[in-house]
């Protein structure tokens, strides 16, 4: 990978810090040859009384290479998750950790590399709990995903998740419980305490941000990025530029040359290395906004 | 009465200045297509300017980028050659991988994996060096474009709507190409002329 921008450059160092805490040598799986290895780490030792508890889908990410966000960006391929019915237990949606950009030959790419939780919320089927279940069961699911570096590679995996008949998960460890605590931080906060509108303006969206609680702190305006939750439209290898004029945070990133008809709204990360609140420990918040024409 | 300035700012933001967004790169819709010469695998010059009159179809190709692999194994990008030539459509495939990077191909072994993968174009270009892929913003394989018998351009994009590498994928899909090609071919303007394109990284 070649880091062609310096602002890219910077961000990507500080958009690492979370994912470069506890760096871990990975080898690729001798079984398979995959360059990425998965696993489910469960939030809690037993599950029962809990109406929900917190999957994780550790991903270790071979040295070099990466995995992508919800968005990819110019290219490569979101992670997907198939579950299987499980009668007790109900997955559902991915919640991403905020990612990283990765430059190459002018294009822009946000994803993951070294290793990273994706988290998952399961429900517990407490209308279901009554019948207890004779034997030890599995969670199991179907993972696809692509890891690139200079090449592409599609990798699949199936990744299953013992349960024990006291509805207990084997694989807990209190190691894995503190990862995913730490992933959840990573999680972009969905806050009614910020919030947006945008309107294009000369090839360009301008997204003006204002906070909404005394809480709020101003945030380096050079050091915030906005990562689109959804592809197509913005220009991902073109630099943000960004100011503030009073109490509102401009962000002016250019309108994707792909985009045809513009949405009504927009929605995505905001990351501020500084964090959004007096706490500093929010660094991403998800916001979507009316986009005016 | 803050709160109340921050809207009345946020109203107005459209007269503070910011630095103009960098122009974008590459060919426009509705413009004239950058013309080119490049040698095929046989070694034929083609120049896009000697196809006026014919509408063209510029398919990036990377044998080995399993996006490219999905359209191929299907044989959905052969059975577009096949049925748009016959309607005499051009339909040129456009190899921009640097020699030693992934899909860059010797004229020779071009010619072989063209009649092993059984793909039907009207040429396959050779362009190591990069300068059609660049002049065509190509940052994708397939990314593809349509040019019309004018020479503008009509489309660019993604070849369908569902970015996966997925053979199963294929049929169900929404293929803007198709969608462009048959609209176009019956005296209809292009509905969708832009898309977000989906593939690995043309390997310049």
């Amino acid at each position: 990978m070649k880091i062609s921008a310096t602002p890219h450059l910077v961000l990507l160092l500080l958009l690492n810090t979370h994912l470069f805490q506890s760096p871990v040598q990975v080898q690729a799986n001798d079984e398979t040859g995959n360059r990425v290895v998965v696993s489910l780490t469960p939030e809690t030792e037993r599950f029962g009384n809990q109406k929900m508890f917190w999957l994780g889908l550790h991903m270790e990410i071979l040295e070099g290479w990466h995995v992508y966000w919800r968005n990819p960006g110019d290219s490569g391929l979101p992670t997907t998750i198939h579950w299987h019915d499980h009668p007790l237990l109900e997955p559902g949606v991915i919640h991403w950790p905020y990612p990283k950009i990765f430059d190459e030959e002018g294009i822009s790419t946000y994803g993951y590399s070294g290793e990273v939780d994706l988290l998952i919320p399961v429900r517990v089927k407490h209308e279901k709990l009554d019948k207890k279940p004779d034997k030890t069961e599995l969670l199991k699911a179907e993972v696809r995903w692509l890891v690139c570096k200079d090449i592409c590679i599609p990798e699949s995996a199936v990744v299953s998740l013992e349960i024990g008949p006291d509805r207990s998960f084997p694989a807990y460890s209190p190691e894995g419980k503190q990862r995913l605590d730490h992933a959840k931080a990573t999680i972009p906060e969905q806050t009614p305490y910020w919030q947006a509108r945008a309107r294009i303006d000369n090839d360009a969206f301008v997204i003006a941000l204002f906070a909404l609680s005394e809480d709020a702190i101003r945030p380096d305006a050079d050091h915030v990025y906005f990562f689109p939750n959804d592809p197509g439209r913005i220009e991902h290898s073109l630099p943000q530029t960004n100011g503030w004029e009073g109490d509102t945070l401009f962000v002016r990133t250019p309108v994707s040359r792909y985009l045809s008809t513009p949405p009504d709204q927009l929605s995505g990360v905001f990351y501020s290395p500084q964090g959004w609140f007096s706490n500093q420990e929010t660094r991403a918040i998800e916001l979507t906004f009316p986009l005016n024409p | 009465m803050k709160q109340i300035s921050t809207l009345l700012l946020v109203l107005c933001f459209g007269i503070l200045s910011f630095a103009h967004a960098e122009s974008p790169k590459g060919p426009e819709i509705g413009k004239k297509a950058p013309d080119f010469k490049l040698p095929d695998a046989h070694g034929k010059e083609h120049m896009l300017s000697n196809f006026e009159g014919r509408y063209v179809v510029l398919e990036w190709l990377n044998h080995d980028c399993p996006f490219v692999v999905k359209h191929y194994a299907s044989g959905n990008m052969q059975m577009l050659q096949e049925r748009y030539r016959d309607k005499g459509v051009v339909w040129l495939s456009i190899i921009s991988s640097a020699p030693g990077k992934q899909g860059y191909l010797e004229p020779e072994q071009a010619i072989k994996v063209t009649k092993e993968k059984k793909a039907k174009p009207t040429a396959v270009l050779l362009d190591p060096e990069g300068k059609v892929g660049r002049a065509y913003d190509a940052r994708v394989t397939p990314h593809m474009y349509i040019i019309d018998p004018e020479g503008m351009l009509v489309y660019m994009g993604a070849i369908d709507d569902i970015r996966s590498t997925s053979v199963d994928d294929v049929e169900g899909a929404r293929n803007y190409v198709s969608e462009a090609l048959d609209l176009l071919l019956a005296g209809e303007k292009v509905k969708k002329a832009a898309t977000q394109p989906y593939g690995c990284t043309v390997k310049y």
